[in-house]
């Protein structure tokens, strides 16, 4: 859990942080957006330090941070750095090794955590632990840089602009992959970014900042559909916010019993957003998709009154 | 050898370029005097030329077989192949000199001189500048390049030490300076490693503050531009003059070979020369440490100087070691003028051998010097590639 209370940053007497407050519950990821310069890597630099505040505390799991050694706050604090950052000297599994090593950790137990993390990014750890990172592709070389946070089993993972610079293919399944790996350990996370689709698909809270305030904290769904008025209605943009909406749900939340046909043409996995089904039923015509499971049996179906209904005004 | 040439082009220059080196070495062996005989050591030399048939020293079928090898290398082969064809003509150019001067002492009296002619030296020249032309577009890995090396210096020895060569003037020359030239290599390692560890210890810490502080740069630098820009002669000059007051006013200080002449001055001399190349590059080595890097660093809670001594000291290191390869080099060079204060190393037989106008000493003097500096620039290339190539940026 991370309690930020009236955290301010000046420099050169203009405010970049401006009496911030806010609270990250244990297990919740929460995006901090905003354009650039908005004061929102300032306020993730100042959680571990990196940038001392000019007033207010940070409180992690109830410890006031200012209270620890920064370099030891730091180790305990996973961090992903915007541009990924591997030491280019180290290899792969080296570099995922870093924070490891600092807490000092013997041999065997650094490397069997580096082979666990290296696995949970579906990479083969006797393949690419040896390889120096630019041998690595963009994508491969972001989940190191991930894995490398993770290393130390940090209860809380700062991460800014973790995946940019990625063809939107890689990125999506990225964050996918790492919205699974976070539910399933419970890790807190910070995220900055200026990507809302990114900030929709993996936070649970979404805080808006500008000129070094937060304009306003919500889930997805409620920043969707009651953005305060400037800033927010504008960053947040209100032409597909039904489908935005409707992205934020998945085809398992609202499938009847299957009324079975075997299907033809068009059909959606219960796993698919009802972004993806509203986009196949609109493609196919008709009221219903078949719901399809990874065994190819027909498991029950989608009704496009449904999808309406979830995002349309009123639900 | 370092010539500037795109590492890794494996193909075979087009026959233009092979013939750069393989048509200078073909008309020199041809055209210049081979050997030189003199009756005496004072007298000036016959020179002889290898391809005239009937005379003693010359070796028609000899010369044909360098022309033959120079004129290999213009065929489109693999650059392996040029390689050992250079390597091979240098090796015969050498033994055909041996061989030359071995049937013209045996006919002379034992006070006549057979010395190394423009010929000589020209093929043996354009020779090695061909194997270093095909070794550096090879791309060789950094130890097989110092195998290499070491083959040719092992070769060089194994020749030297067998007597063949013997009876050119220059090793007789070296007969009669064996303890000069033991005496003189001794000094110069001494004084190139006597300034290189001061200068280390001096320039690595200043390039490092010079780094990070605006100030000490704009103090350092300036300093260390002016002390590169002074001649070594003035330079010896300026610090005879304090290094002998300070031996005077403590005389504990000569015991420790402080003086105003002698190695002493010139160590100094030679550490002052270094600093510039030291400071310059380890600053531009810190500076090219990408601040997100240092910033991943920091952030994983390295501290200050865990984050220098595994971070940014070892991407730093290639551009210090470069810096430090100039020095060295640098030094060697500079070390023979340091005879001229006493200082030792080969500069005493350049100088004793210009003094008594007996070429052969002068040749005893810079031939170890060349030799110095090219197995220097050949290991910290080595070196500065194997790390480069450790670490992929």
């Amino acid at each position: 859990m991370i309690e930020v209370e009236n955290l301010t940053k000046r420099f050169d007497g203009v405010t970049a942080v401006d009496d911030l407050s806010f609270t990250v519950p244990e297990g919740e990821v929460l995006a901090l957006v905003g354009t650039s310069g908005c004061g929102k890597s300032t306020t993730l630099r100042m959680l571990n330090r990196l940038i001392e505040p000019d007033r207010g505390r940070v409180l992690i799991d109830g410890l006031d941070a200012a209270a620890t050694p920064p370099e030891k706050l730091r180790q305990g604090i996973g961090y992903v750095i915007q541009g990924v950052g591997l030491f280019p000297h180290w290899s792969v599994a080296q570099n995922i090794g870093t924070v490891p090593r600092l807490l000092g950790w013997d041999r065997a137990r650094t490397e069997a955590r580096t082979r666990e993390l290296l696995e949970l990014f579906g990479l083969d750890p006797d393949e690419f632990g040896p390889k120096p990172p630019a041998a690595l592709s963009g994508g491969q070389q972001q989940r190191i840089g991930v894995a490398r946070a993770m290393a130390a089993e940090p209860a809380v993972l700062l991460m800014d602009e973790p995946f940019g610079a990625l063809d939107p293919v890689t990125r999506a399944r990225l964050q996918e992959e790492f919205a699974q790996i976070q539910r399933r350990r419970g890790i807190t996370v910070i995220l900055v970014t200026h990507d809302m689709d990114e900030a929709f698909r993996l936070a649970d809270r979404i805080a808006v900042m500008d000129q070094g305030k937060i304009l306003q904290v919500d889930t997805p769904e409620r920043l969707l559909r009651g953005p305060r008025e400037g800033f927010v209605r504008q960053f947040v943009g209100l032409d597909d916010r039904a489908l935005r909406i409707l992205s934020l749900h998945r085809v398992s939340e609202y499938a009847h019993p299957a009324s079975g046909a075997a299907p033809v043409g068009q059909w959606v996995g219960p796993g698919d957003t009802l972004r993806e089904a509203a986009s196949r039923l609109i493609w196919q015509g008709g009221d219903s998709l078949p719901v399809i499971d990874g065994d190819d049996r027909v498991v029950g179906e989608i009704r496009a009154a449904d999808i309406w209904r979830v995002g349309g005004r009123g639900a | 050898m370092s010539i500037a040439i795109p590492a890794g082009d494996r193909r075979a220059p087009s026959w233009r370029v092979a013939a750069v080196f393989a048509v200078p070495a073909a008309l020199g062996a041809s055209l210049l005097p081979f050997l030189s005989f003199r009756p005496n050591r004072i007298v000036s030399g016959e020179g002889i030329l290898l391809w005239r048939p009937g005379t003693v020293g010359a070796e028609p079928l000899g010369w044909a077989a360098l022309i033959g090898l120079a004129a290999l290398t213009l065929l489109p082969l693999p650059q392996a192949a040029r390689l050992a064809l250079a390597l091979a003509g240098a090796a015969l150019t050498v033994a055909l000199a041996g061989q030359g001067a071995n049937a013209l002492m045996a006919e002379a009296p034992d006070f006549a001189r057979v010395s190394l002619g423009g010929g000589f030296w020209v093929a043996l020249a354009f020779l090695a500048l061909a194997a270093a032309d095909a070794a550096a577009r090879l791309a060789l890995a950094p130890l097989v390049r110092i195998g290499l090396l070491a083959g040719v210096f092992g070769a060089a020895a194994l020749a030297l030490g067998s007597g063949a060569l013997d009876r050119l003037s220059i090793l007789q020359e070296y007969d009669a300076n064996a303890d000069a030239f033991d005496a003189a290599f001794a000094g110069h390692l001494k004084l190139v490693l006597g300034s290189l560890v001061p200068a280390l210890l001096i320039g690595l810490p200043l390039g490092r503050l010079c780094h990070a502080s605006p100030r000490a740069r704009a103090v350092a630098v300036p300093v260390l531009n002016l002390l590169q820009t002074t001649p070594s002669i003035a330079m010896f000059g300026l610090l005879m003059v304090p290094l002998g007051a300070l031996a005077a006013a403590w005389p504990g200080l000569r015991d420790l070979g402080v003086a105003g002449i002698g190695a002493a001055p010139a160590i100094v001399a030679l550490t002052l020369y270094s600093l510039l190349p030291i400071v310059a590059n380890t600053m531009a080595g810190f500076a090219a440490v990408p601040a997100h890097l240092r910033e991943a660093g920091r952030g994983m809670g390295m501290g200050r100087r865990r984050l220098l001594w595994q971070v940014e000291a070892p991407l730093a290191a290639p551009v210090i070691l470069t810096g430090i390869r100039i020095v060295v080099v640098q030094n060697i060079g500079l070390a023979a003028v340091a005879a001229l204060i006493g200082g030792g190393g080969f500069g005493t037989l350049v100088f004793r051998g210009m003094g008594q106008t007996a070429m052969d000493l002068v040749l005893l003097g810079t031939l170890p010097i060349v030799a110095m500096a090219i197995a220097a620039t050949v290991l910290f290339d080595a070196a500065i590639d194997s790390l480069n190539r450790g670490g992929p940026r």
